[in-house]
């Protein structure tokens, strides 16, 4: 049963095109990530879906029922606003209770629901206090709970995590993920931190100047991206992209070196044409016998792990070594990569062409 | 020439360093404030405990204690202007407030339209009071002005607006009405638009319809402001003369005494100095009194408001 | 960006039609008087006596007018007080405002002083003006300033000074420290700051203060009637002396009414924008 179907929808503001031509199937009880950059039209669409703005074209429908022309208070969705859009006027139980008194919900029940989303979200000891008086971490469980609250069919999210601090931001990821779990609901989630996505959708939807570029699971959209876009949006540190050309022999000829090809990869190639060639960090390592012999430019220590920044007249490369990595700035190693995990792009529309998901046998 | 005009004026900081031109250039105003409000108003207090008429003397007369306050206790005119201000203050701050307060919720938006309406809307407080007392002195003859003019044509009685004692008043609190609205709508219309939209959005999504995010959402937030405005207005209406100057000049008899009219007239019509500054000193006892209730009132509610 | 669906303007034609109607008429009720006023300025004096003169005139007279501007009617003398008090208030009263609020804004004064010097300068606004205006008229005679210009200039600045101090003041402190501050490493001193650096960047709301205190000069009544030179009254003092009903010159006091509004509606209209950020300001941060 499909939860929230989304047909050929546009959004135009007088002459800019938000969204373009947007088909979209959430599952029931699916968590949807939203992810691109800033005015990528996620937020529009999140917009759109709660009914806070409405399509120039197309229709949005929730389980069969046409909800386009529909007003917000009807949609029976809740909505985490980014700034989190707390009543500064009403104290948190009030704030958590708002949507329950609008609908003339009896006391006894609405205290019940109250108390019962506080407990979960351990704000029992606030429950008095005004949003002024509340840290960041606290505004946004409040704007949760009165989301939770509600019983909705489906959770909207606009860049929860996104006011505040990092070290919050990885504890939140984490207690929110555990909240959807037990909660089972449909969520859509905005967001352009592509770890939060990856890390809590079941299904993200990619966007990029208002078009949707894929909308597939974490994984798939990891080692079978759709495109250039999505394959150096997703993943950290970036995937590092290098001109290449497969010559008459069957060889990639790239960063200055000739490279085997197994056939699984060789056999989508035509020679003669230049492609974008894709390295993902974790796929290339530092050690004798590599394909290509590179320039180290720039060593960053992480701690966990080392990124090192690779140069050649040919292109430059960005790899992720152990910890105890000993290159230094100045060296000259030599770098080996798997050619099944390789990604090729077309030059010109950035259409994925060879991807580790669909070359790699197993 | 201005490297001589920097120069001196890096000199002089030198003198006196910075906090000495920073506190240079607080005195002009702060002496023009205490020379032309402050003197008089104290010096004001002072008459109000001696014996002055200026039919007498030119000059104040002797202590005499608290016998102009006690005075105003028989003074029966002051009695009735002191209630009729009253009602007065209260009928126009009401009905100003609501007002203004509805035409700045319908006038809320960015439309070209409605940013036209808003900017006429204004128009009526920024005119000369005494320009507002003549038009509508002209609008409300009985005889020849054209508010009459229409009754009679429309078959309705055209009443004596400013001859009759009643109406008098009424029309009164009208006109004052007319001239202090822009005032209020101005506020709201600013509060208004300053209201924080994801909020409201908030509140949308969770279910309100129209009527319950302003019942339960908007006037709430807009409860500060508005004890500002009310007090504001309240303490304006309650020290109004520039209408009644020009409208009715206090009558007919003393229909449209205000406070302020009364004052005016003893002081300066009847040159019973004393008497003046007594009744004005209390006035501004009573409007501190209100002030201050009205400000403590809005402390109590703003407790959420901050950062 | 749409509408907040809250607005009224939005939502079902009945609503729709209900609201325009509210504010349309709001407008007339506004704008009516006006109209009046300007019709009352052209309108022949035989037409005033007449019950069913109609609401603007049948035939347009200037001779009020003419009477008005003509350089040697009494009339244009009365103009030209106007302009002098209102342009000598507005540049005294903004000056020193714009220096006191500076001063409080950058003095870091012990909290109850500044608090108390800002408070006392709304007490100003709290007590009938009437209430001193009998000691000031007797302080300026002992100054020697009855009947002057300068009297009525120094009344109208003192009442001014706390909307202009309370404008400056909230705009001076909001004003970023870290232009002064690489200002003065770069060698310049306080005055040099202010007068080249701080009061360049705040034009607008010196404009809206000017023009707030423009305004009232231009209309106020009780001061300049009261202290004002004799001979040489103001448009509101002259106005306020046709105190007849009888309509016979009506004609006049309409056109005398049309000179002190229009210039008001006019700067208004054209100025709205900083208007309205000056009276709300503060009213709306509370």
């Amino acid at each position: 049963m499909a939860g929230l179907v989304l047909k050929n929808v546009w959004k135009k503001f007088g002459g800019v095109v938000a969204v373009k031509s947007l088909d979209l199937e959430i599952k029931d009880r699916e968590f949807v990530s939203f992810l691109g950059p800033s005015g990528c039209g996620k937020t529009t669409t999140l917009n759109m879906i709660a009914g806070l703005e409405t399509p120039t074209e197309g229709e949005i429908l929730m389980e069969g029922r046409d909800l386009t022309k529909v007003p917000p208070r009807l949609r029976n969705l809740a909505m985490v606003f980014q700034g989190y859009a707390l009543y500064p006027h009403l104290t948190v139980a009030d704030n958590i209770a708002f949507a329950l008194k609008v609908r003339n919900m009896d006391r006894a029940e609405i205290d019940k629901r109250v108390a019962n989303a506080a407990e979960k979200l351990e704000l029992k000891e606030v429950l008095g206090r005004y949003p002024r008086q509340l840290s960041g971490g606290q505004r946004q469980r409040v704007a949760l709970g009165r989301a939770f609250v509600r019983d909705p069919h489906v959770f909207l999210l606009d860049e929860p995590l996104s006011n505040l601090d990092a070290v919050l931001r990885v504890q939140t990821r984490v207690e929110l993920k555990r909240l959807f779990a037990d909660l089972d609901t449909t969520a859509i989630y905005v967001t352009h931190d592509q770890a939060e996505a990856m890390t809590m959708s079941d299904r993200i939807a990619v966007f990029r100047s208002g078009v949707l570029q894929q909308f597939a699971t974490p994984l798939d959209i990891y080692r079978n991206p759709a495109n250039r876009f999505v394959a150096t949006f997703v993943g950290s540190p970036p995937m590092s992209v290098v001109e290449g050309m497969v010559d008459g022999g069957g060889n990639l000829q790239a960063l200055g070196a000739s490279i085997a090809l197994p056939e699984s990869v060789r056999q989508s190639l035509a020679s003669g044409t230049r492609y974008d060639i894709g390295f993902r960090a974790e796929d290339l390592t530092l050690a004798a016998g590599g394909q290509v012999k590179m320039r180290v430019d720039l060593i960053e220590h992480l701690g966990a792990l080392t990124i090192v920044h690779l140069s050649s007249p040919a292109g430059r490369l960005i790899a992720q070594s152990s910890p105890t990595e000993a290159a230094r700035a100045g060296d000259m190693v030599s770098v080996h990569f798997d050619p099944q995990m390789l990604y090729v792009f077309d030059r010109e529309g950035g259409t994925s062409i060879v991807t580790p998901g669909r070359s790699k046998v197993n | 020439m201005q490297r001589a005009i920097w120069a001196s004026a890096d000199w002089l900081e030198e003198k006196i360093g910075e906090r000495g031109i920073l506190a240079a250039f607080m005195v002009p105003a702060i002496a023009i404030v205490i020379v032309a409000q402050f003197y008089p108003l104290f010096y004001s207090l002072y008459i109000s405990f001696v014996d002055w008429t200026l039919t007498r003397s030119m000059e104040p007369g002797g202590f005499v204690g608290f016998a102009n306050y006690a005075k105003m206790g028989t003074d029966g005119v002051l009695q009735q202007t002191w209630g009729r201000t009253i009602w007065f203050a209260v009928a126009s701050t009401g009905a100003s407030t609501i007002l203004g307060f509805v035409l700045a919720y319908l006038t809320v938006g960015e439309g070209r339209t409605l940013r036209i309406a808003r900017t006429i809307l204004i128009l009526p407080m920024v005119i000369a009071p005494v320009a507002v007392g003549t038009i509508w002195r002209m609008m409300l003859s009985a005889r020849v002005g054209p508010i009459n003019e229409v009754l009679r044509g429309i078959g309705l009685p055209a009443p004596d607006w400013l001859g009759d004692p009643t109406l008098a008043m009424v029309s009164i609190v009208v006109i004052d009405v007319w001239e202090w609205t822009p005032f209020v709508f101005v506020i709201f219309a600013a509060a208004l638009s300053s209201l924080p939209s994801e909020v409201l959005k908030a509140a949308e999504v969770d279910g309100a319809t129209s009527w319950q995010i302003l019942k339960m959402v908007i006037l709430p937030m807009l409860a500060p402001v508005g004890l500002l405005v009310v007090m504001f207005r309240l303490l304006d209406a309650l020290l109004t003369l520039d209408i009644v100057f020009t409208t009715t000049f206090g009558g007919p008899g003393f229909a449209t005494h205000t406070l302020s009219f009364w004052i005016y007239q003893q002081g300066l019509r009847y040159f019973n100095i004393s008497y003046s500054a007594a009744i004005s000193w209390a006035t501004l006892i009573g409007c501190m009194v209100m002030v201050g209730a009205l400000l403590v009132w809005r402390a109590r509610i703003s407790r959420w408001q901050g950062a | 960006m749409a509408e907040p669906a809250w607005n009224a303007a939005y939502g079902n034609l009945p609503k729709r039609v209900v609201v325009t109607l509210f504010v349309v008429v709001a407008l007339l009720v506004t704008l009516a008087p006006f109209f009046i006023l300007f019709g009352n300025s052209l309108r022949p004096s035989d037409e005033f006596m007449s019950e069913n003169a109609g609401l603007w005139p049948s035939q347009l007279t200037f001779e009020y007018y003419a009477d008005v501007l003509s350089t040697n009617g009494s009339t244009f003398r009365i103009l030209l007080n106007s302009i002098i008090v209102t342009t000598a208030t507005t540049i005294v009263s903004v000056t020193a405002g714009c220096l006191l609020a500076y001063g409080l804004a950058r003095l870091r004064l012990p909290f109850r002083l500044s608090t108390v010097i800002g408070l006392t300068f709304l007490v100003v606004r709290f007590y009938p003006k009437i209430a001193i205006a009998i000691p000031y008229f007797v302080l300026m005679r002992d100054f020697g300033l009855r009947d002057t210009y300068a009297a009525v200039v120094i009344a109208h600045v003192s009442m001014t000074l706390p909307v202009v101090v309370w404008l400056m003041l909230s705009f001076f402190e909001d004003f970023p420290r870290q232009i002064e501050q690489s200002a003065m490493m770069d060698g310049c001193g306080l005055l040099r700051r202010f007068f080249s650096i701080v009061l360049p960047l705040t034009t607008p709301a010196i404009a809206t203060a000017a023009l707030l205190t423009a305004f009232f000069s231009w209309n106020e009544f009780l001061f300049a009637s009261a202290v004002g030179p004799l001979n040489a009254k103001t448009l509101p003092v002259a106005i306020s002396a046709f105190i007849t009903d009888k309509g016979t010159v009506w004609g006049q006091m309409s056109a005398m009414g049309t000179i002190i509004v229009l210039p008001v509606m006019v700067l208004a209209l054209i100025a709205q924008r900083y208007l309205v950020r000056g009276l709300t300001a503060g009213a709306v941060k509370g």
